[in-house]
């Protein structure tokens, strides 16, 4: 019975295991589906590129102004000869017409040099930077250690053979003392006690004297080291004062170097670069918001009176017509009849109608003239002297002219520039303030150089005293071993223990001594490379710098090479960039360009001025085209840039554009937009696939790996470094394969190892 | 009488004692598996974290899980693809090799059992010699002949060394031994032939022994992580057997699952065929 329920039993588990297992089965077919479902939903859609070439585009935005054209001035290549000119100053030209030709037998000559000394630039700068990455290694310090090393045990060696002496010699010595009488052994026993006594005496000696010179150092190195701290806080109480003399003689500093700027420029007539000082000038002396002021004024003043002018001259002009006309009607009138009379006294009244409207233009003009004198006298004054100087160096570069110097001197450096009293007061501080270091240098000084004797006086003091101790210790050493003699008979055999011991202990001195030099000798090691890493590092910051230098001069002559290479390239034309008039004109046929003549032409249009940070100078050109987005127009304007130049002001560049197609009225503002693409880059990814974290920048790379799932695509990281980028596109370096598929985008957030698939999503 | 009553039930008590301590040396393993599934993966690196270099101190579990959670669960049921691949592909090597063993080890333990011929004893010696060999001495020239015959890398590299395999053979002779011959004899005097015998009285006649031969095979082909590691490059044919040594220390959680999924199956069959495997053992005692 229990048998068949034990077998039932068995049978109902085995049922149920079958069941179990049919169900496992059934189970795991539907998690197979559920998890390939759930795991197509994870897995992140990813789009990708491969990289590829491309060019950069720069996108350059900013907001700019019409305004009226200034003269453009051409840049004339130095010492080049013109060989034809073909226009004439006051003629209209456009844009590509030619104005005048260089000597192409003399540019090619002087193209020659130019590479020679572009040549030369290149070897001096390759050069400079082989020189860069030469290193020099520091003196070796192990064979002063290994020195200190031998003598250290040259040290011990001799010391070990000074302890044997002095075991030889004190059983020696036991050896004479057992065989002493007793009075024998007292006569010993006192010796060798005032031996003993000497002895201690002399390493008292010693010691006192060692601690003596010691004080005596130390204090010689606080005296050096207060001398030190004193002379810098007198140093740094000078310097305070020179700083603050600084700021009350600032504004005069900058005045001069803006008027010797101006003088320069005056001389060279780079009349551009003149206004700019004179602005400077204006700004420094007036400051930057009362000169607008002022200029605004003056400015108004400036066109009442060419008003006023223009209104004489109209005002003169009508008068003399109506004159001529009177002149004519009198003249037919017959001088015998009745009608004459009238008719003189009618063209006198028209006389008196004349003068008096010329008059009263005359005096408007002068009110005018007044106006603009008295808008500010000061400015009045300054621009007047400037003019004259200007005038005067502008003819006699070379000449001088003390009136007008100093004319001009006076008129910007005046009292208001620099506050005497304060100046003297200041000044006369800095100059108490350098005494006050020459004073506390000689006294540190004295208090060192006394230190340093006291260091002289114990060394020489301690010396003396060794000396003396050392004497009376022989002196002792000789009585005992004269006491021995009388008693030994082996004098020689005593005396040459003695002997020996002596000469161990001079040894074991000599060894130290040796030590001590070994020592000195790995700390001077030590200093001087120290020293001359130092040196070293100073050597590289300079040859940085020289390199540094080196790259300009010859970055400053390629520029000119390849200016005189482009004007080789246009066979010596030089044609006009835009329409306008010739306004300047300095150069003859057969001349030779000093660097003083002037080629401009006045743009017969408005131009756009905009302005851009410094960053982007490299991105733009002359030439380059321009769209303007003007206010109160509807499509955008294209332009060309005409000039770009350094704006100290706003720490950026600004740059003048000619405007195609219509007129535009001073004043309209807008924004502007200019596009350049650079030069095309091997590698190029578009900045959706770089990312970054801390250790850098890095993209994920699509690629397939061998999984349990069988191939499969996986994110893997690649570290990568970004040469350069716009605003969409990143330069790389050459990491990445041809073939590799970066990933640019996805559906989801992609981290390295993870699995991806391709496809689109939304 | 009664002392004797009494020192029986001490002497029960004592091998109870004993059987039960065996049993917990048994069960506390397998407790450890299922609990552990219920426990994440930062509690389980904090009680035995110390046996993987994850800290200092000793190992630890307790009865119950802490924070249990479903967690490990979802993660591989649902998270996890690459296991059920690895768990069809154990069941594409598994079930042929063991059917292939059926076909193969029935027969020649049959001939071992019933026949005589040449040199049987020498082959069955080198049966038993080939049984006994460690995996690790025949590894390299199973790996020569596999990649002559450019099987290397698929999934017949587990199947076909497994068909062929020598302990159902020895497993199966012993039962077909079992059989009384005077049934063959008295089946030819019917009139049977040599396979009608095979057929009809031999088999049905083993069926113990058979059965208990394929579970025990199936059991160890289960388990088999050698071979595959050996003979399988590619990762999309690796069984599930290679899915655990996969886990990282930061998802213990999932092993455990794993490895109670493993079992499964194994129990399972086992359970089953459980009757059979015992009337093999009872049989093999049984003397004519």
């Amino acid at each position: 019975m229990e048998e068949n329920k034990k077998n039932g039993k068995m049978k109902g588990l085995q049922n149920k295991a079958g069941k179990y297992l049919v169900i496992f089965v059934v189970c795991m077919i539907a998690l197979t589906i559920v998890s390939r479902i759930s795991a197509s939903l994870t897995v992140p859609i990813v789009s990708t590129q491969v990289p590829k070439k491309d060019v950069l585009n720069y996108k350059i935005t900013g907001e700019g102004v019409i305004d009226s054209a200034n003269a453009i001035y051409l840049d004339l290549v130095k010492n080049l000869q013109i060989s034809e000119v073909y226009v004439k100053k006051g003629q209209n030209v456009k844009e590509g017409d030619p104005l005048f030709c260089y000597d192409l037998n003399q540019l090619n000559d002087t193209i020659e040099e130019a590479q020679k000394a572009y040549d030369a630039a290149q070897r001096a700068y390759d050069k400079a930077v082989l020189q860069e990455s030469l290193e020099e290694d520091n003196k070796d310090t192990n064979a002063e250690q290994k020195a200190v090393k031998r003598a250290n045990e040259d040290l011990k060696d001799a010391q070990k053979e000074y302890e044997k002496a002095k075991e030889v010699y004190k059983e020696k010595i036991q050896e004479i003392k057992d065989s002493l009488t007793e009075t024998q052994k007292k006569e010993y026993d006192a010796a060798q006690e005032e031996y003993d006594t000497a002895k201690e005496a002399y390493e008292e000696t010693k010691a006192k004297n060692a601690k003596a010179v010691a004080d005596a150092k130390e204090a010689y190195s606080d005296a050096q080291t207060e001398r030190d701290d004193a002379i810098a806080e007198a140093k740094a109480v000078y310097a305070d004062a020179q700083s603050d003399l600084d700021e009350v003689t600032e504004k005069q500093t900058k005045l001069l170097k803006y008027m010797a700027t101006f003088e320069q420029h005056a001389k060279s007539q780079k009349y551009t670069e003149m206004d700019k000082d004179l602005e400077n000038i204006y700004i420094t002396y007036f400051g930057k918001s009362e000169y607008e002021q002022i200029k605004a004024k003056v400015d108004e003043a400036q066109d009442t009176l060419n008003q006023a002018e223009d209104n004489l001259k109209s005002v003169k002009k009508k008068w003399e017509l109506t004159m001529e006309e009177a002149d004519r009607e009198l003249a037919k009138v017959d001088p015998s009849s009745d009608e004459y009379s009238t008719a003189l006294n009618k063209y006198k009244l028209q006389q008196i109608e004349k003068e008096d409207a010329i008059d009263e233009a005359q005096d408007a003009v002068n009110s005018a003239k007044k106006q603009v004198a008295n808008v500010s006298p000061k400015y009045t004054e300054i621009t007047d002297a400037a003019i004259a100087y200007f005038y005067f160096l502008a003819a006699n570069p070379t000449g001088s002219d003390t009136t007008l110097h100093k004319k001009y001197y006076t008129a910007i450096i005046d009292s208001s520039v620099i506050d005497e009293a304060e100046y003297k007061r200041k000044n006369k501080a800095v100059e108490k303030a350098k005494a006050a270091v020459t004073t506390v240098t000689k006294k540190q000084d004295k208090l060192v150089a006394k230190a340093k004797a006291a260091v002289e006086e114990a060394v020489a003091n301690q010396t003396k005293e060794l000396e003396k101790a050392k004497a009376v210790v022989t002196k002792k050493a000789k009585a005992v071993d004269v006491l021995l003699d009388k008693v030994y008979e082996d004098k020689e055999g005593i005396r040459a223990a003695r002997e020996s011991l002596d000469m161990k202990e001079d040894a074991v001195d000599k060894a130290k001594r040796q030590v001590e030099d070994a020592m000195d000798t790995l700390s001077d090691t030590e200093r001087a490379n120290a020293m001359k890493e130092q040196n070293d590092r100073i050597n590289a910051q300079i040859a940085a710098l020289d390199k540094e230098q080196l790259q300009e001069e010859m970055e400053t002559k390629e520029e000119v090479l390849e200016e005189l290479e482009q004007v080789q390239k246009a066979k010596g034309n030089v044609v006009a960039d835009l329409d306008g008039m010739v306004t300047a004109l300095d150069i003859e046929p057969r001349g030779t360009i000093s660097g003083s003549e002037k080629v401009a032409i006045t743009p017969s249009c408005a131009v756009f001025v905009g302005n851009f940070e410094k960053d982007y100078k490299e991105y733009v050109e002359i030439g380059d085209e321009v769209s303007c987005k003007l206010t109160g127009y509807k499509d955008p304007v294209k332009g060309e840039v005409l000039t770009c130049t350094y704006n100290s002001e706003i720490d950026g560049y600004e740059f003048t554009a000619k405007l195609a197609e219509e007129e535009y009225a001073p004043g309209i503002s807008g924004e502007f937009t200019i596009s350049k693409a650079s030069e095309k880059y091997d590698c190029c990814i578009p900045l959706t696939a770089l990312r970054n974290d801390n250790a850098g920048d890095y993209v994920l790379v699509m690629r397939e790996a061998s999984t349990i799932l069988g191939k499969e695509y996986k994110a893997y990281r690649v570290n990568v470094t970004v040469s350069k980028k716009d605003f969409q596109t990143a330069v790389i370096n050459d990491v990445l394969a041809y073939d590799d598929e970066v990933i640019i985008g996805s559906n989801r957030n992609v981290m390295e190892g993870d699995r991806v698939r391709k496809g689109t999503y939304e | 009488m009664r002392n004797r009553k009494h020192k029986c039930k001490k002497s029960s008590c004592l091998i109870y004692m004993i059987l039960l301590l065996a049993c917990l040396l048994i069960w506390i393993p397998i407790y450890m598996v299922v609990s552990g599934c219920f426990m994440r993966g930062e509690e389980l690196k904090e009680y035995i974290g110390v046996v993987l270099d994850q800290g200092n101190g000793y190992v630890a579990w307790p009865l119950l899980p802490i924070y249990p959670t479903l967690k490990s669960f979802v993660e591989l049921l649902f998270d996890a693809p690459q296991f059920f691949v690895m768990f069809w592909n154990s069941c594409k090597q598994v079930l042929p090799a063991v059917f292939g063993q059926f076909l193969v080890a029935v027969p020649a333990a049959w001939s071992f059992a019933r026949f005589r011929f040449p040199f049987k004893k020498f082959l069955f010696y080198i049966y038993i010699i080939l049984m006994i060999l460690p995996f690790q001495v025949t590894i390299v020239s199973s790996y020569l002949v596999l990649n002559h015959l450019h099987i290397l890398d698929t999934h017949l590299a587990i199947i076909l060394p497994a068909i062929f395999s020598t302990f159902p053979v020895f497993i199966m002779t012993k039962f077909f031994k079992g059989i009384p011959e005077e049934l063959m004899e008295a089946a030819r005097l019917d009139g049977a032939g040599e396979a009608y015998i095979f057929f009809r009285i031999g088999i049905p006649l083993g069926n113990a022994g058979i059965i208990s031969a394929l579970i025990l095979s199936f059991i160890e082909l289960w388990n088999c992580i050698e071979q595959p590691l050996t003979f399988l490059r590619d990762k999309s044919y690796w069984p599930l057997s290679l899915y655990l040594p996969q886990i990282s220390v930061d998802n213990l959680g999932v092993s455990f699952i794993a490895s109670m999924i493993m079992m499964l199956p194994a129990v399972l069959i086992f359970l089953k065929g459980q009757e059979y495997l015992e009337q093999g053992i009872v049989a093999s005692g049984i003397k004519q």
